[in-house]
């Protein structure tokens, strides 16, 4: 279970997350939602030590984050964080260099799926393509939590596809995802729980399923009501 | 593997490369001839408390050792902070060594310094004048028996002085005399002055300042320039029954452009009984070179047939003892040493290079001793500039 | 440790290019040199023998011996030297700012990785090391082979061998790089390890706090010399010498091991703690 408690972020005079607190389960997918503002790729970077906070504390599975954390939660920004110049496959070298739970089997699965050419440099894929390595890259690691930062964002849709039924399939099950997306729609059939982030603060936690059976409503109704009074 | 092998040829390269070079210099390094003393005849206790100065060149490399009965110490051997100091500093080292926190903090400088028995005195200058301080001279001295220390700061107030050189520290009846040689500067004048402080080593008090000699008086001409020079003693730390100063009357030549000397006198003080007096002396041994001076007797060498003739001039007497002609089968160029009675001297034959001591009293061999190279043609690459007594 | 390594290798990797054009340079260019000078040394001996028909004796008189030194005292063989010390000192910051900027940011990778961070330090702070090395090594080589060019070049009379060793001994610019002694090589590049080092810490500095951080570590950079250097100061000039040089040294080092190991532990902290991507 990644938990975040009572998390408090500044920058400046600005505060991006003012005691925010969630939990994501493993074996669900928890999407961060929020309208506007760097909250969200905010709260990864923490969760990841990618940037300090003033107060609070995260855990993975009730332990602190060091450095042997990093095999078991992967983060995919949704930018590309491998060198330019290097091919896909020296990616995946590198991984794997890095990596003990690095699962080659599982990249080549993806790779033959993304229709992928491992001899391809980063710098010239286009950037559909280039959005499937960064998932390769890190779903391709036995990690039981995945961290994903706007994957769908400036993609076309054929890609935004493929990348939806990856979420289907097995690399996926039974691992804890946390993403971040305002494009709910690609994947609201796929979310279990939802965090919505506004203004720095948590404004309602919920599992798509309470909502749907008790009340019978879509998460995006319950975005309207929440974002639009 | 495969993918490491570029930095395993990098750290390899880097090793071979630097590794090579400097595994290379250590051996050229520890090609540094060992020099020793072969006994030719007498007692080798004798240069006991010897060192001599020398420079080792060889391919245009060239490093400064000194070499005394245990062997030669190389500068180039030496860790790099020894080096800063280097093999010359004789006395410093051994200064340093017997007596480090008195030594605490002075920078040595020949003529500075004065030991005996039971004092060690030890003279620092603030000499060059700044804008708003006055020069001054501070003497501090150690009582090494009871090892208590003490300390006077001379001031020389006034505009007049603008420089000056200690030259010589001596000790007398427990007052301690400081020879200086200020520059004088006035408004439409300058001029050497030769003074002498005393300092009372019991009351910690400056008793007395004389002007020894002046330029301005001894001066006939405007266009003459007075220098005033200390001959250096053998042992110049030691103490010394006299101060010997060679005053030199220059006059500027405009034909030539530049000054020549046109008159020279020596000047000795007592420093027993405080006195200055002229040494009268045949002119040809005034204008010379002095090869050796003691603190009593000054010493002429001169090459003869038979071997090396003695000229001394006793100062005291105020005349020339007897002419002594030494054995020395020698090229020219002598570093000497008048210690206790004997001449220390270094000679060079072609090939060879040779350490004697004669007794001055009668021109008696005391010792002669070969110095010796692992190769002997490496004698070639060494020169033996100096001599200097390294024990009290 | 292992991990260690694996950075090593990828950030010497990285730099492998840049060297080795560095190194080719560096050989091209003095060779360049050796050529030049060797030319205007022939062209005078020619003169002299055409127009006065001077012997070879007469002309070694005039003009002198050709010896490498000639070589080493020109812009064509110091040029190369200071380029690769000015390259040297701009990757010390592009080690880390690569990471940052750029096309994509790979630092998000590197700091993710299973492994401590500090290994990152590390495994730049060696290649920076290395890579001097690599040069000055290739340096030394170098000048045997532009030597060996100049014996082959310039006829054997005119001639006057040199050692390497004598060279760099008469050098300002080779036996600062490389001087002949090795304990003075050590003592140059422990001053140059700990200079690096404080440099990384206060980039580090930089990219933790971005605008204060360049002034924490401006700060950080003065405040390190200074402390390293505070007692030589004071020695000369408050208390007169009074410290013995070995003191002194003993004293300098003291600090050098209290600011490094300051450096590196602040480094640790902030790369763990404070870092921002």
């Amino acid at each position: 279970m990644i938990e975040v408690k009572d998390i408090v972020k500044r920058f400046g005079r600005k505060t991006v997350l003012d005691q925010v607190s969630f939990t994501a389960e493993k074996g669900q997918i928890t999407c961060l939602i929020g309208i506007n503002g760097m909250g969200k790729t905010t709260i990864m970077n923490a969760i990841m030590k990618l940037t300090p906070l003033q107060a609070g504390e995260i855990l993975i599975d009730g332990e602190k984050v060091t450095k042997d954390t990093f095999e078991k939660i992967v983060f995919i920004p949704d930018a590309t964080i491998m060198l330019p110049h290097f091919t896909i496959e020296m990616a995946m070298e590198f991984m794997n260099d890095f990596y003990k739970n690095w699962n080659q089997r599982r990249a080549d699965d993806m790779l033959a799926f993304f229709k992928l050419n491992r001899k391809d440099k980063i710098a010239s894929l286009s950037k559909g393509n280039t959005a499937k390595v960064n998932l390769l890259l890190g779903l391709a690691v036995d990690a039981d939590y995945i961290l994903m930062d706007e994957p769908f964002s400036g993609i076309d849709i054929f890609s935004r596809e493929q990348i939806a039924e990856v979420f289907t399939s097995y690399l996926i099950e039974d691992r804890g995802v946390l993403i971040t997306t305002h494009e709910i729609g690609d994947i609201e059939h796929l979310i279990d729980k939802v965090v919505l982030l506004n203004d720095g603060k948590i404004q309602k936690e919920f599992m798509t399923e309470d909502v749907r059976e008790l009340e019978g409503k879509s998460v995006i109704d319950v975005l309207r009501e929440v974002f639009v009074q | 593997m495969k993918k490491y092998i570029k930095t395993a040829v990098l750290i390899a390269f880097v090793v071979l490369s630097i590794g090579t070079y400097y595994v290379y210099t250590a051996l050229a390094s520890s090609e540094n001839p060992d020099l020793s003393f072969e006994t030719i005849s007498g007692e080798e206790e004798l240069f006991e408390p010897i060192t001599l100065l020398g420079v080792y060149s060889k391919e245009s490399m060239y490093t400064r050792f000194k070499l005394n009965q245990q062997g030669p110490i190389y500068e180039s051997n030496l860790n790099l902070l020894d080096q800063i100091d280097g093999v010359f500093q004789v006395t410093k080292n051994r200064l340093e060594n017997d007596y480090r926190s008195f030594m605490r903090g002075k920078e040595i400088y020949k003529g500075h310094v004065y030991e005996d028995e039971e004092q060690l005195i030890f003279v620092e200058s603030n000499l060059m004048r700044s804008q708003n301080e006055d020069i001054s001279m501070t003497a501090s001295w150690l009582n090494k028996k009871t090892e208590e220390t003490s300390s006077v700061e001379v001031d020389f107030p006034g505009n007049n002085y603008s420089f000056a050189n200690i030259m010589d520290v001596q000790m007398n009846d427990n007052v301690i005399q400081v020879f200086a040689n200020m520059q004088v500067n006035t408004r439409n004048d300058h001029y050497t002055e030769i003074h002498l402080l005393e300092i009372d080593a019991e009351t910690e008090e400056l008793i007395g300042q004389k002007v020894l000699l002046s330029g301005d008086e001894e001066s006939s001409s405007q266009n003459d320039e007075i220098s005033f020079g200390s001959l250096r003693e053998s042992v110049e730390w030691a103490p010394n029954e006299y101060i010997v100063i060679r005053e030199e009357v220059m006059q500027f030549d405009e034909s030539t452009q530049s000054h020549q000397v046109t008159k020279q006198k020596l000047h000795a003080y007592d420093v027993k009984n405080q006195q200055m007096k002229e040494l009268e002396m045949p002119e040809e041994f005034i204008t010379r070179q002095v090869d050796s001076f003691d603190g009593s007797t000054l010493y002429y060498f001169d090459e003869v047939s038979e071997g090396l003739k003695i000229s001394s001039y006793q100062i005291e007497e105020g005349t020339f003892s007897n002419d002594l002609v030494i054995d020395v089968e020698s090229i020219s160029y002598y570093p000497s040493l008048v210690y206790q009675g004997n001449l220390y001297l270094v000679t060079n034959t072609d090939k060879e290079k040779y350490l004697q001591i004669f007794d001055l009293s009668n021109g008696q061999s005391l010792y002669k001793g070969k110095i010796n190279a692992t190769e002997q043609e490496e004698l070639e690459n060494i020169r033996i500039d100096e001599m200097v007594l390294s024990k009290r | 440790m292992k991990n260690f390594f694996k950075l090593l290798n990828f950030e010497l990797n990285r730099v492998m290019k840049l060297l080795i054009s560095l190194m080719v340079f560096t050989l091209i260019v003095q060779l360049i040199g050796v050529f030049v000078s060797k030319n205007n040394y022939l062209t005078q001996v020619e003169m002299l023998q055409q127009n006065d028909g001077s012997s070879v004796s007469q002309v070694l008189q005039s003009v002198g011996y050709f010896s490498f030194d000639r070589v080493v005292n020109s812009l064509f063989f110091i040029g190369p030297i200071m380029i690769c010390v000015a390259a040297i000192m701009f990757y010390i910051f592009l080690i880390w700012y690569r990471d940052w900027f750029g096309k994509n940011t790979f630092v998000y990778r590197l700091l993710m990785l299973p492994t401590a961070r500090i290994n990152l330090f590390f495994a730049k702070l060696t290649t920076i090391l290395l890579a001097t090395f690599s040069l000055v090594g290739f340096q030394l080589v170098a000048i045997q082979i532009e030597m060996l060019v100049m014996k082959w070049t310039v006829p054997s009379e005119y001639v006057m061998e040199v050692t390497l060793r004598q060279l760099i001994e008469i050098h300002p610019v080779l036996s600062l790089i490389a001087p002949n002694q090795f304990s003075l090589f050590m003592s140059l590049y422990g001053v140059g390890v700990l200079t690096v080092i404080i440099l990384f810490t206060a980039i580090l500095l930089e990219r933790s706090y971005r605008m204060k951080g360049v002034l924490f570590g401006g700060t950080f950079v003065i405040a390190a010399n200074l402390l390293v250097i505070l007692p030589v100061i004071l020695n000369e000039t408050v208390f007169h010498s009074f410290l013995y040089n070995g003191e002194l040294l003993l004293i300098v080092l003291g600090l050098g091991v209290i600011v490094l190991a300051s450096s590196v532990w602040l480094s640790k902290r902030l790369l763990d703690e404070k870092i921002r991507v």
